[in-house]
């Protein structure tokens, strides 16, 4: 078997593909979608949050 | 870091405001009396598309606004002096092209130099490429030496796809590293960019991953050209848009990006939705999920729009191009699942909206011209002018052929108009625009790449919309590898999978010719681009007609014109390789150096389970060179079974 043509020339450094393993589990993450209840509720409070966003910039611009 | 809220709430207004001025001059064109159910339906249909085009069009507004002003889009500290920090470069492969994987991780590490270690992690399923790997790996090994840490992984089970082997090689050696920089099999980056990257990490401890938006370069046919040319002029101000907007909100594409290893290990462990595929089992578009978690765990996500050095080959057909989006689109439709999940910022699901609003706008649009036409060929023609005084209301015909001008006029500036202002944003730089073929060639190639987009734009749609519907009737798609090399495509297999597009086109026609003549002219554009849909996807697979677009300076871009010694390197290597004419996996049973060097890869993975029996017979098969009948399985098998080659020395 051996005596078929060599796939390469060069000397074969035989070593692991890899350095030592040193595992440690990656945790998966919960991805709980909402219901819709708290999906229309959660809309309601952005519509009264996410203009507060404007705040500071307004006050910042203000103080100028 | 400037305030980004006021520049976030200026775009939706102006994004709403076209749309609101838009769907109340649609709707001023449909109310002639009451609306019927199916105006209704068509104005419903246009309000979502028009601000689909509307966000996209102010996006570029931005980014042209973003370029002009010279703002700084990455306001985050700049690196201070040489890093300390161990990066792992990881590149995942899947069946891919072997000579073009390795040439590409020679060319970065000649780049990047010996700071960095790179993985080449394999979850191919083919066992000539799995072998093939080993070797070609070895022989990278031995020809850069010892200063070289390039290590090599084979999963043979594929638990996860992509992001499972990621997550493969986080919880192994993710703990050696601070930081990773994950590629993709056909990805190029700098050495220069590489270590930009290090550095902004290192002085900027609450960012997780930096995007380094990759430029389309390296292929050659008539397609990829006008891809690459795309990406080239109007990719910077869509990006320059995206960043302006999003700020640390940012999100992952999946590939050339360094993300900070713990903060991924922390918070990006991927769970498997519940249910079966389309929608629930491994999340296939993880890049976005990971993103979101980043975020929702408070760590900072940049795009970094102007770094430069980061490369990625486009698809070389239309063909090849659809197929990879049939993957997309399965995963950001999964998303659907995930964008309503708890805890994720208000961008994050911004995000995975505007993917799945990708795919989904295709069968939106296709729904709105089928009813639309169905409504204009059900006009009824006004009654008689002999009757006026005679009825009870006068009936007059009101002509809307103004206000659909302006609609019309007003959807060609949305879709056209970041065309042209990207053009106009090269022109405006000498340099850039020398380097896309001098203004006669931009311009040139600008018309060319916007008169093809047209064209292919039904095309896509009707495969985009056919997707979107497989998925909904609960059709998964597999994990296929992606063709990447150039070829022309042969007119018989084009034909074979357009030939439902040529005759969706054609019966269009007869149906618009028929029953609503004097609209026939409007659809003129989407009806050319379905009859000519076949010879339009084998003209522009060539690659002799990409040669000679590159020759009349047409589609040229800045990695051509100025080179790129990284690009170049990993072209010249790839031609220089030289293909082994044996069946490779078949050396591991022939040649004692292929065998003994697979063993020793093989030592460090867990064996496969399998049938005794059936793992008996192979081994027995093998060693009566008895191979030319095993089937893929069976020589994964095979090569999966250190004790059975052992008995083969």
């Amino acid at each position: 078997m051996d005596s078929e043509p060599r796939a390469f020339e060069a000397a074969f450094v035989l070593e692991a593909g890899t350095p030592l393993r040193c595992p440690r589990p990656m945790i998966p993450q919960l991805l709980v979608p909402w219901t819709p209840a708290r999906l229309i509720a959660a809309g309601l409070m952005g519509m009264l949050s996410v203009p507060a966003q404007l705040v500071p910039a307004v006050l910042n611009r203000r103080r100028a | 870091m400037p305030d980004i809220a006021p520049r976030r709430w200026l775009y939706f207004f102006l994004v709403l405001a076209s749309t609101v001025a838009a769907v109340t001059q649609m709707a001023g064109v449909l109310q002639v009396d009451d609306f019927t159910f199916r105006e209704i339906v068509i104005l419903a249909l246009f309000a979502i598309l028009f601000a689909w085009i509307a966000a996209s069009f102010w996006l570029a507004v931005f980014g042209v606004w973003a370029r002009s002003t010279k703002m700084d889009l990455l306001p985050l500290k700049p690196p201070s002096g040489p890093s300390a920090a161990r990066t792992a470069i990881l590149m995942p492969v899947y069946n891919e092209d072997v000579a073009r994987v390795f040439s590409g991780v020679r060319a970065i590490w000649e780049s990047a130099g010996p700071d960095f270690d790179f993985y080449i992690l394999s979850d191919s399923t083919n066992p000539a490429n799995w072998v093939a790997e080993e070797l070609e790996w070895q022989k990278l090994k031995s020809e850069l030496g010892e200063t070289a840490h390039i290590f090599y992984r084979h999963r043979t089970r594929n638990t996860g796809r992509k992001a499972g082997n990621i997550q493969d090689f986080c919880e192994n050696w993710g703990q050696l590293y601070d930081y990773m920089v994950i590629l993709d099999a056909d990805s190029l980056m700098t050495g220069k960019t590489l270590h930009h990257l290090v550095g902004l990490m290192d002085a900027n401890p609450r960012t997780a991953l930096i995007q380094a938006p990759p430029q389309l370069a390296g292929r050659g046919s008539l397609f990829a050209r006008i891809q690459q040319f795309g990406s080239s002029v109007y990719g910077p101000i869509h990006a320059a848009g995206l960043a302006l907007l999003q700020g640390p909100d940012g999100n992952y594409w999946g590939h050339n990006a360094i993300i900070r290893v713990h903060a991924f290990m922390q918070s990006c462990g991927l769970p498997c939705l519940p249910g079966r595929p389309p929608f629930g089992g491994e999340i296939m578009s993880h890049d976005f999920i990971e993103a979101a978690l980043l975020r929702r765990a408070g760590w900072d996500v940049w795009m970094a729009p102007d770094i430069g050095g980061s490369f990625e080959e486009p698809p070389p057909t239309l063909l090849d191009y659809l197929i990879r989006d049939r993957r997309w689109c399965q995963g950001n439709l999964q998303h659907v699942r995930i964008v309503f999940a708890q805890g994720l910022t208000l961008p994050s699901r911004l995000h995975l909206a505007m993917g799945i609003m990708s795919y989904v706008s295709a069968p939106l649009w296709l729904l709105f011209l089928v009813i639309s036409t169905i409504d204009m060929m059900s006009v009824k023609a006004a009654p008689p002018a002999s009757y006026i005084g005679l009825l009870p209301s006068l009936p007059l015909s009101v002509s809307h052929s103004a206000e659909l001008m302006i609609l019309v006029g007003a959807t060609l500036i949305l879709l056209y108009g970041p065309k042209v202002l990207a053009v106009a944003s090269v022109l405006g730089n000498a340099d850039a625009t020398r380097a896309h073929g001098g203004i006669g060639g931009l311009i040139a190639s600008a018309f060319w790449e916007s008169l093809f987009a047209t064209l292919m734009a039904p095309v896509v749609m009707l495969q985009h919309s056919w997707y979107v519907c497989s998925i909904l009737m609960g059709i998964a798609t597999g994990w296929h590898a992606q063709t990447r090399t150039d070829r022309a495509l042969p007119w018989g297999l084009v034909a074979r999978r357009f030939l439902p597009h040529m005759l969706i086109g054609l019966a269009a026609t007869f149906l618009l010719w028929r029953y609503a003549q004097g609209s026939f002219n409007w659809f003129l554009p989407l009806l050319a681009g379905l009859w000519l849909a076949v010879p339009l996807v084998v003209l522009s697979s060539s690659p002799l007609l990409g040669r000679m677009a590159r020759q009349d300076r047409l589609f040229l871009i800045p990695s051509e014109t100025r080179g790129s010694k990284v690009l170049s390197r990993a072209h010249a290597l790839a031609e220089s390789h030289r293909t082994l004419a044996v069946p490779v996996q078949q050396l591991v049973l022939e040649d004692s150096r292929v065998r003994d060097l697979h063993l020793a890869l093989l030592a460090d993975s867990p064996p496969l389970v399998s049938d005794p029996e059936r793992l008996g017979r192979l081994r027995m098969q093998a060693a009566r060179s008895q191979t030319a009948h095993f089937s893929r399985d069976d020589w994964t098998l095979l090569l999966s079974d250190s004790e059975g080659l052992k008995a083969l020395r």
